[in-house]
């Protein structure tokens, strides 16, 4: 199964281009979608999971037309929403039951066993009882998987699932989209780096509703290797090496400032390499763009 | 830190939509109240003359409303501290140098104060509304007559209502049981103040109501318009006393919460169920881990529905465990309880507690229900929006119209539900409060969920529209609530009466006992289907337009839906509009085509043009009718009804006449074969008001000769209508007489017919006639035109099994071409206007008594009076041909009919008809309860003299020559069956009917004698008026002066009666020294304040007993506004010691020139109570202080 996207458009009333001119072509596994708060992300999600309309362009996921035949999407959908709650006096087994229904599993004994194993899954199942209002944001998450994950999916998006989230949560939510099986498309769209380098092997890169690089994650690291550079500088002279450098990123540690810059040579003057990260890859796409 | 938290709290209520929305609704409702002039309509204020701004109005608005706006007390006072849990921010309140004192203080009082603030929308609605209208009926506002009902009630009442919420709230930390100690809490008061309402003691009363509306109603019972003008709200001790105990209570219930208040996170760790529930299953859970599940995903139709069934499930869950349903449905429940028990179960007038009686209170439930059908709609069109669900619903494969039908599914629920409390809670009250097992299921099917429930859907359907389109909920709270007053303004206040437009309402109908739904039944079915076709094109568009996804501007959905309708919902949608149309033309065809269409505002026209046109002729002299010929022939179950026959007329005047004015309007009568005069004749004129025709003889009719006017009508019934329906003629208990106005609709009217005119001033000023009195004074009197004595004879027939009753005596019946005949006759003079004949199916019950037979014709299922009727028709037979002259005819038939008409009970000649609401299904439960069955047909047997044997000048007073008598042919019988204490008991309702009646009459009180008809004066006030009279001067001179009144007037239509005729007879049988009784009874309004002061016995040697009373009376005439002036007495009252039973040891009148009087009895008995006036002969506001307890002497 394959999700295409081409020449999505999408303008707001307001004015606001959230997509533009974007395309994708995306493969099972696990797709990580990255960019800066308001470069288009949500926008992208919701127009795949048939909530938005675009203004031109086309998405197809294997033989049906996403825009189009919303019915045949949403049966074969599993979609993590990036701000959803409940009602918060239903209790987790009930409501994933009810949702079970609601994809279109007739018979009550393979929705409960569904849900059984879906609870456990998730490492819900102690708490099936509990109301939901009383879940934690990791907890709520979790939850949320599995509401995606009900009804065999073919296409599962997620939208920000690791916001707000602790860190033993965020490993643990890793664990979970990781496991999701290889054969269906899952698309996660995320602000952080390290969801995509932990968990894809594809990404893009989105700013202000453009998409300024897709490709696998390697590839990605592969062309930036031995061009990152590392220097701790007084915090006073920031702005002049900002003149001079390419800067990607400023990180503070143990209360010093470092910079890390992109340079095809070695910039010299007190620099010294650095390993490649995603983030890398990040910030000199955004900057490349800006 | 405590002022800090008090303005905080203050200004963040202020800033709050609810506070505006609150407010906003105060100012509207009083603004409606208060704009109101319509007497007719009367909400909470009534509309007479005193002022909608009287501070005693002021003080009920307040207290009235500060019960009904418990909710908002909850929410604005009861969350002020609790809003600090949900939100989280408790913890840091917590941890900061803060007193509890502060803490609580601040929020409760600032709190408070805000709940207080929305009470201002009264007080604006109130100058709004009085804003618009006249000067008449408000007068100066003052500062004075706002604070003191806000500091005496308002404030009181808020406290204690805030306390005990902002406590519970804040000590249990839930809303949702503070919400639902507000339904209990309703409930209680509701069943407190149903215990209070009939409990007799006022004290007690006055003390135990926390919010003070039974003070004030107690309190002010006989005010007068002048009083309440006039006066501040009541400060009395008692009411007080009353605010002292309830702000004490107040006190202690929030000394009891800053006690129990800690500053603690969480109240007290409970051990979770859950973690015993995940041990048990433990062994489930391990169970399943194997293999992941494989299924196939169900996307059928039948599927889809289940999946709608089950969303509507929830939800409907949800609905039903909501706090306002909860609240509003027990609110509903128990004013519906406690109009039922008010309307059949009130001690002096019970009815039988049937199932129609309890539906037609459910009539007022819309109040309730269509707030509640608006907010559960908002709640459930946003529910997923509001969790921030909807992106997890909106991309499951579930179909917009599943996801809608399932929104409308739930709120279809919760009305059934509704509704099926309703059922219960009337079958429950049937059972248990009246032990009442007859239960007319089929009867609360048919009316809750036949007709009920349809009608509330369309506005559930109207409302998920609504919200289905707006941007947010409050706007469509916003718009469902103006489309409600739209509808209200629209259809009610401007009476713009055709109800095609107004969409999912059916036409008013009425449901009888002895008829059933009868001819409403198809005009009920044809509305709710038309209705019900719509409904389902707004629920297409609704689920088209179905708000499934981020897209939510309202021109995407549009497109979309337009876009994405199928050829299924296309042609669905043109089908059920095509439908719709044809039913719509239908229902036009029957109500303007097949019946004739009249609003109120043409009939009122034409009333007004009536007499701008035609009111020159009123002094045309007219030939008077002298024999009535009538054969009407009855089709009950076609609902026709053919009349023939012939008016004999003379000329009685002096001179000559050529012009005849016949009325004949076509309200009723479908076809006239022939209208026309034995003498050749031309109709020169005839006006499109009434049928008023004039015709023209072509040889004049000269003074003595007679001339005859035939007719030959039908009045047939085709199809059905809301408007104007012939309810005369139904399948049983076909009625054809006087109508309301006092014109008989089925047959012509001989001369210009002044009771078409328009009567209520009110009225005549919006059509632009002149104000005048309702009846003319004395010395304008009219002659009355269309009332004379007629011989009249008929033949009247029907199919059957039905009979046929009618005036006059039964002189032959037989049966032919399987319909039965009746020739009935009266060779004494009748009055025109009461003829009247009844077909109808009946049980009859029958007696004869001294060789007149009497017939009771009842409907079967209402057996329970019929030997109270027959002993109260021998009783007044008796009495009447005693002391009147004898009963003309040889039959008297009572006869049940349905609740169609303008009459409780009414007596043509010969004839009691009784309204099935009325008298048949009264219930008189203990043996000493007032016998009012047999006090109501003396009261109409005795109309059979008075006024069938004369005839009244239409003038002010006139009733007292008919009522007045009644009345007193009335209790002269009670007293005589039943003995004195029985007639007592009736003649205190009446006296307390008078005193409560005085401030209500909207054109202000006058004497009997100059009285237009007002129940307090014409019953009440002649009841009371008419014993005083006998008790005073004696029942045989009463009765001599009626007799020697009788014998010169009777039959008599040269020499009408005035009401000053019977004052003057009455005077020739009084002593001079008497006179003042019928000069303070009947031609001035009188009033005494009479009391017992003081009074001892002392046990003498000889065994009897000593009194030494002290009384003092005070003697006042009272202004038609009731200002009293105090005149001197030279009266005679009586004087009494009574015993431990009430029962008088001692009785007497005794002169009074004194105000104080002290006296020595001596009675045979030991005392128990003495005092003046004990049983209450004189009219007297204050009652209680008449007699006291007689005390021991000291020495």
């Amino acid at each position: 199964m394959q999700l295409s996207i081409k020449n999505l458009c999408k303008t707001y009333n307001n004015g606001i281009v959230a997509l533009d001119n974007v395309s994708l072509e995306i493969c099972n596994g696990l797709f990580g979608l990255l960019g800066p708060n308001g470069a288009g992300k949500s926008t992208l999600m919701r127009t795949i999971a048939t909530l938005q309309e675009a203004d031109s362009g086309e998405i197809t996921l294997g033989e049906i037309d996403v825009l189009r035949q919303k019915m045949e999407v949403k049966k074969i959908l599993g979609y993590l929403p990036q701000n959803f709650g409940f009602y918060p006096k239903d209790n987790a087994f009930n409501l994933l039951e009810h949702f079970t229904l609601l994809k279109g599993v007739r018979e009550k004994k393979s929705r409960r066993k569904k849900v059984t194993e879906l609870l456990q899954r998730v490492n819900l199942w102690e708490q099936r009882k509990q109301k939901l209002g009383s879940f934690s944001n990791g907890m709520r998450q979790r939850f949320g998987i599995a509401l995606a994950l009900l009804g065999h999916p073919k296409l599962i998006i997620v939208d920000e699932p690791t916001a707000g989230l602790d860190p033993a949560e965020q490993i643990r939510f890793h664990n979970l989209l990781s496991e999701i099986g290889e054969n269906i498309v899952v698309v996660l769209s995320t602000h952080i780096v390290d969801d995509v380098s932990d968990l894809c092997a594809n990404m893009a890169i989105i700013d202000q509703g453009q998409i300024v690089m897709q490709g696998s994650t390697i590839l990605a690291l592969t062309r930036l290797m031995g061009k990152i550079w590392e220097k701790e500088i007084p915090k006073s002279d920031l702005l002049q090496y900002q003149e001079n450098y390419n800067i990607l990123s400023t990180r503070l540690f143990a209360g010093k400032t470092f910079i890390r810059v992109h340079s095809d040579t070695f910039p010299e003057n007190g620099f010294y390499p650095g390993d490649v990260t995603l983030q890398d890859v990040y910030f000199y796409h955004l900057k490349k763009c800006a | 830190m405590f002022k800090t938290i008090f303005i905080t709290e203050f200004k963040n209520n202020l800033r709050s939509v609810t506070f505006f929305i609150f407010t906003g609704i105060f100012l509207v409702l009083v603004h409606m109240f208060a704009s109101n002039t319509d007497p007719s309509i009367g909400i909470i204020m009534p509309v007479g003359r005193e002022w909608h701004n009287a501070p005693l109005v002021i003080a009920r608005l307040f207290a009235f409303m500060s019960v009904y706006g418990i909710l908002f007390s909850i929410i604005i006072v009861g969350r002020s501290v609790q809003k600090d849990y949900k939100t989280g921010i408790f913890e840091f309140f917590f941890t900061i140098p803060l007193t509890k004192t502060a803490y609580l203080g601040g929020r409760l009082l600032g709190s408070l104060l805000a709940n207080f603030l929305i009470f201002s929308g009264i007080i604006i609605g109130l100058f709004t509304g009085c804003f618009v209208i006249d000067h008449a009926y408000y007068g100066p506002f003052s500062f004075t007559g706002f604070l003191i009902p806000a500091v005496v009630i308002l404030v009181p009442n808020l406290l204690l209502i805030g306390a005990i919420f902002f406590s519970l709230a804040t000590l249990t930390r839930k809303m949702i049981t503070t919400y639902v100690a507000g339904v209990i809490f309703m409930l209680i008061y509701g069943f407190m103040s149903f215990g209070l309402y009939f409990m007799e003691n006022d004290t007690f009363r006055i003390l135990a109501d926390p919010f003070a509306i039974f003070p004030l109603s107690d309190l002010t019972k006989y005010w007068t318009v002048s009083d309440i003008n006039n006066n501040l709200m009541p400060l009395s001790e008692l009411l007080l006393f009353n605010r002292i105990i309830w702000t004490t209570v107040s006190c202690l219930i929030l000394y009891f919460t800053w006690n129990k208040f800690k500053f603690v996170s969480a109240i007290e760790p409970k051990i979770h169920k859950d973690t015993i529930v995940h041990r048990e299953s433990e062994s489930e859970a391990t169970d399943v881990s194997g293999s992941p599940s494989i299924f196939v995903l169900d996307d059928s139709f039948g599927f889809r529905l289940i999946k709608c069934f089950c969303l509507a499930g929830r939800e409907f869950k949800r609905l039903a465990l909501h706090p306002a349903f909860l609240i509003l449905t027990a609110l509903a429940m128990i004013n519906l309880v406690i109009n039922f028990y008010g309307n059949v179960g009130v001690t002096s007038n019970n009815l039988y507690p049937l199932t129609s009686w309890f539906l037609e209170q459910t009539e007022l439930m819309w109040i309730y229900l269509i707030p509640l059908i608006i907010f559960l709609g908002g709640v459930i069109v946003w529910r997923e929006r509001d969790n921030h669900s909807q992106q997890l619903y909106d991309t499951l494969p579930v179909p917009d119209w599943t996801s809608y039908l399932s929104k409308l599914l739930a709120l279809a629920a919760i009305i059934f539900f509704y509704l099926l409390i309703t059922m219960f809670t009337g079958i429950i009250s049937q059972i248990f409060i009246f032990s009442w097992t007859d239960i007319d299921l089929d009867l609360y099917i048919k009316y809750l969920f036949g007709i009920d429930f349809l009608n509330y859907m369309h506005l559930a359907v109207v409302v998920l529209l609504i919200q289905n389109l707006v941007e947010n909920k409050y706007m469509g709270f916003f718009f469902c609530t103006l489309y409600f007053f739209l509808d209200v303004l629209i259809f009610i206040v401007f009476k713009y009466d055709n109800i095609l437009f107004r969409y999912g309402h059916v036409p008013a109908f009425s449901y009888s006992n002895i008829n059933g739904f009868g001819h409403f039944a198809p005009m009920i079915i044809w509305y709710s289907v038309y209705w019900l076709f719509f409904a389902f094109v707004l629920g297409i568009i609704s689920s088209l337009l179905w708000r499934r996804n981020e897209e939510t501007h309202l021109k995407y959905r549009i497109k979309a839906a337009v876009l994405g309708m199928s050829t299924f919902q296309k042609i669905s949608l043109a089908f059920l509009l095509f439908v719709f149309f044809v039913m719509g033309a239908n229902i036009y065809w029957n109500k303007y085509i097949l019946n004739q269409y009249v609003s109120e505002k043409n009939i009122h026209r034409m009333q007004a043009d009536y007499e701008n046109n035609y009111s020159k002729f009123k002094y045309l002299s007219q030939p008077q009718m002298e024999h009535v010929d009538l054969a009407v022939d009855f089709v009950p179950h076609q609902r026709d009804a053919f009349l023939r026959g012939y008016y004999v007329l003379v000329n009685k005047s002096d001179s000559a006449l050529d012009t005849i004015i016949v009325n004949l309007p076509d309200l009723k009568i479908s076809k006239i074969n022939h209208l026309n005069f034995s003498e050749e004749s031309d109709l020169t004129f005839q006006g499109a008001e009434f049928g008023f025709r004039m015709y023209k003889l072509k040889t004049p009719l000269f003074p003595g000769k007679k001339i005859r006017l035939k007719f030959d009508l039908e009045a047939k019934t085709f199809g059905f209508t809301d408007n104007n329906p012939k309810n005369e003629l139904v399948r049983n208990g076909s009625f054809i007489g006087p109508s309301e106005s006092g014109t008989n609709d089925y047959l012509p009217v001989i001369g210009y017919n002044s009771h078409y005119e328009l009567r209520k001033n009110y009225n005549r000023k919006k059509y632009g006639l002149p104000v005048r009195p309702e009846l003319p004074a004395a010395e304008n009197a009219e002659k009355m035109t269309d009332a004379f004595f007629v011989t009249y004879e008929g033949i009247f027939s029907t199919s059957l099994p039905q009979t046929i009753i009618a005036s006059g005596d039964l002189v032959k019946h037989w049966t032919e071409n399987g319909r039965n005949y009746y020739f009935y006759k009266s060779d004494v003079p009748v009055q025109n206007q009461d003829i009247v004949c009844i077909s109808g199916e009946f049980e009859i019950a029958a007696a004869e008594h001294d060789g007149i037979k009497i017939e009771v014709y009842y409907h079967k299922k209402h057996p329970w009076n019929i030997q109270r009727i027959m002993k109260g028709a021998k009783g007044a037979l008796d009495y009447c041909s005693k002391n009147f002259g004898r009963y003309p005819y040889s039959s008297m038939r009572i006869v049940e009919v349905p609740n169609y008409f303008w009459f409780g009970a009414y007596s043509p000649t010969s004839l009691i008809v009784w309204n099935e609401k009325a008298g048949f299904v009264s219930n008189i439960k203990e043996p000493d309860d007032v016998d009012n069955l047999y006090g109501i047909t003396a009261h109409e047997i005795a109309h059979d003299w008075w006024p069938g044997k004369i005839l009244p000048v239409r003038i002010e007073g006139m009733e007292l020559l008919s009522e007045a008598i009644a009345q007193y042919v009335w209790i002269m019988c009670l007293e005589k069956e039943y003995g004195k204490t029985m007639a007592r008991k009736r003649l205190r309702r009446e006296m307390n009917d008078y005193l409560s009646g005085r401030n209500r009459d909207t054109t202000g009180e006058r004497p009997l004698a100059q009285s237009y008809f007002r129940y307090y004066l014409t019953y009440a006030k002649s009841m009371i008026a008419m014993y005083a009279l006998q008790d005073n001067i004696g029942e045989e001179n009463v009765n001599l002066a009626l007799e020697r009144i009788i014998n010169a007037y009777k039959y008599r239509d040269d020499k009408r009666l005035k009401p000053s005729d019977l004052l003057n007879a009455f005077r020739e049988n009084t002593p001079d020294s008497l006179l003042y009784v019928i000069r303070d009874f009947f031609e001035t309004i009188t009033l005494y304040e009479n009391k017992a002061l003081s009074a001892e016995y002392e046990l003498l040697e000889n065994g009897q007993y000593v009194i030494n009373l002290a009384v003092s009376a005070h003697k006042f005439r009272a202004d038609s506004a009731g200002i009293q002036r105090e005149i001197p007495l030279n009266d005679n009252i009586y004087i009494g010691v009574l015993d431990e039973k009430n029962d008088e040891l001692y009785l007497k009148k005794h002169k009074f020139t004194q105000n104080v009087k002290n006296l020595e009895i001596f009675v045979e008995k030991k005392p128990a109570r003495a005092g003046i006036d004990p049983f209450l002969i004189l009219i007297d506001r204050d009652r209680t202080d008449n007699v006291i307890k007689v005390k021991k002497g000291s020495n």
